[in-house]
């Protein structure tokens, strides 16, 4: 038994060790789980790479992924790390987490998708990331624009996600002084999403999702019972407006990681990445003109961009 | 799979090792299929995380981190005891009510300890945790052999027998779950300190983690009747379901996809419980 485990141990040492011996430039990804907006960001990454001529025979990438659980997440942070890559890149806060703890202090921590870079203790050096501060204030100024006579504005969220509960926090605290009032529905699973919506329809003149893992996926469901009530649905993100919302405002997951992508280019070229946190900065505002013209909403056709 | 590698492996299984510890108590020792430990995993981390957050010594805020798991493990004993809640519902109840006291506990989903103080200095994870764990197996084998823990180890073999013999089946029962619920709190305030914050959702999949490990180690050590001897198969199992998992992270250049990884773990997991069984059979051939 014992001698079992011995040689299992010994095994696992052998194997791969002569692996990633050539002289390539080896860049890690940890992506926290499948979602479409972090396979986006991830995917951004790789593009504006190979547009910059890291590609494939100049640089590796070895890419992982938790499948959304947190000791996985910490187990590929570790053994990447042990790489020693020149670049480790994250992708969601809690992988950015564990590979701020795992990383050498010669590799870079290059983040995207992570709302609260502070709040989430990604500060120190050989660090650069692109936070993505959603501009909540610009689209609280097209929905006054858009919709006139709304007053209140239903935030459906999960209370459990780090991104999302930021901002409903800033969604209500910016509304609030332009004097709309805010309903909120709290949801932690998918299963009572439909409740909750047709809780907040009777209340609401709109509804404005957060970038909310839970609710983003069960968006289609939220979109069909809210157009059949004429209640718009408004959010961040614009690659949901086909799925039904009236309009969005924010940038892409996809912008930030050629965002980030180009950072990481700029330091393994020896250009010095300043300020090392950005934010993408291409807003780009969507309207659903179907969804317009069955809630008879006139679109400020000036503001589209 | 280099050393680094293999030692990050090993810190993490020892860390988890305690969370097979904590499934031994309930589905081995006493038979109750407890899953409280999603919820009081995230416990531990949460109290952990916010006291050290506020400025706590790190090892009291363990401590507490502990007390607070064993208070979960006493709410489902208490629902499955006293008002005869199925053990496994009333596991997922104390489980569901955890998310949201753990929210309450955190105030925000995720906090973070990058500088702060914890118990580990320098690097010493993988030594503080391998202390903690022996303490831990060397307690609890002390404690099982004891008449208290014996009357625990009796009500999981037979509850009639136990009763008839004057042992009150309900309160060692809640004791156990007690116990359990401690050592997995325990492994949640480890694995926040040495990841440097708490996450709402670091508990999710944890009794199938501490689950795979039990059987692992179990299987390995041909279901060892020692009470030491299963305490150190749970970490041997722990340690080895981490090993399967680097395997899998390893496995990408023989054409296997990075969305195989839970897959390829469970075909290892798989295979290491098979093996035994292939080997006895070649044997008797």
């Amino acid at each position: 038994m014992l001698k079992n485990l011995f040689i299992l141990i010994i095994l696992t040492i052998g194997i791969n060790s002569t692996a990633l011996a050539a002289e390539k430039i080896l860049i890690t990804i940890n992506q926290f789980v499948n979602h479409p907006a972090l396979d986006a960001a991830t995917d951004g990454i790789r593009n504006a790479l190979k547009d910059r001529g890291f590609i494939p025979g100049k640089v590796e990438i070895k890419f992982d992924n938790a499948q959304g659980n947190m000791a996985n997440a910490a187990q590929i942070a570790k053994h990447q790390a042990a790489l020693q890559p020149a670049v480790m890149v994250a992708i969601a806060t809690p992988s950015a987490q564990v590979t701020l703890k795992a990383k050498n202090a010669n590799s870079l921590l290059a983040f995207a998708a992570v709302t609260d870079p502070n709040a989430a203790g990604l500060a120190g050096t050989n660090i650069i990331g692109v936070g993505d501060q959603p501009p909540i204030s610009d689209l609280l100024k097209v929905i006054k624009q858009t919709l006139p006579q709304a007053k209140t504005i239903g935030i459906i969220f999960n209370p459990g996600e780090v991104n999302s509960v930021k901002m409903t926090e800033e969604m209500n605290k910016l509304a609030s002084a332009d004097g709309f009032k805010i309903e909120k529905a709290i949801v932690n699973s998918s299963s009572n999403i439909k409740l909750a919506v047709q809780q907040l329809i009777p209340n609401v003149d709109l509804i404005y999702l957060p970038q909310d893992n839970l609710v983003v996926s069960s968006i289609d469901t939220i979109a069909k019972i809210a157009l059949k009530a004429k209640v718009p649905v408004v959010a961040n993100d614009s690659t949901l407006v086909r799925k039904g919302l009236l309009f969005a405002l924010g940038s892409d997951y996809f912008q930030d990681g050629i965002k980030l992508g180009n950072m990481i280019a700029d330091h393994l070229s020896g250009i010095k990445v300043t300020p090392n946190i950005q934010s993408a900065g291409a807003k780009t505002l969507k309207f659903n003109d179907k969804i317009a013209a069955e809630l008879n909403i006139v679109i400020p056709r000036k503001e589209q961009s | 799979m280099n050393v680094l590698q293999l030692l990050g492996t090993i810190e993490i299984g020892l860390i988890y090792a305690l969370v097979a510890i904590g499934v031994y108590i309930t589905f081995r020792v006493i038979d109750f299929p407890d899953l409280t430990i999603d919820g009081s995993f995230t416990s531990g981390a949460a109290v952990a995380t916010v006291m050290i957050a506020s400025g706590y010594n790190p090892w009291i805020a363990t401590i507490v981190a502990i007390i607070t798991g064993s208070f979960a493990g006493m709410v489902t004993g208490y629902l499955n005891v006293k008002w005869d809640i199925l053990g496994l519902l009333a596991g997922i109840l104390t489980m569901t009510a955890l998310y949201s006291i753990n929210l309450r506990i955190m105030q925000r989903p995720n906090i973070a300890i990058m500088d702060e103080p914890t118990i580990f200095i320098n690097d010493n994870i993988i030594s503080l945790t391998l202390v903690i764990v022996i303490i831990t197996a060397l307690l609890l084998t002390r404690f099982f052999s004891s008449e208290y823990g014996l009357a625990i180890r009796s009500i999981g073999i037979n509850p009639k027998v136990s009763k008839s013999y004057g042992i009150k089946v309900g309160k060692m029962k809640i004791i156990a779950l007690m116990f359990s619920n401690a050592f997995v709190a325990l492994a949640g305030a480890l694995f926040a300190q040495s990841q440097g914050f708490a996450d709402i959702s670091m508990g999710n999949g944890t009794i199938i983690i501490g689950l795979a490990s039990v059987i692992i180690g179990e299987t390995i050590f041909l279901n060892p009747k020692k009470i030491f001897l299963a305490l150190i198969a749970c970490v041997i199992g722990s340690i080895l379901y981490r090993i399967a998992i680097a395997f899998a992270l390893n496995a990408h250049g023989i054409g296997l996809e990075v969305y195989d990884l839970n897959l390829i773990t469970a075909i290892i997991v798989a295979f290491t419980m098979i093996l035994p069984k292939l080997k006895k059979n070649w044997g008797a051939k």
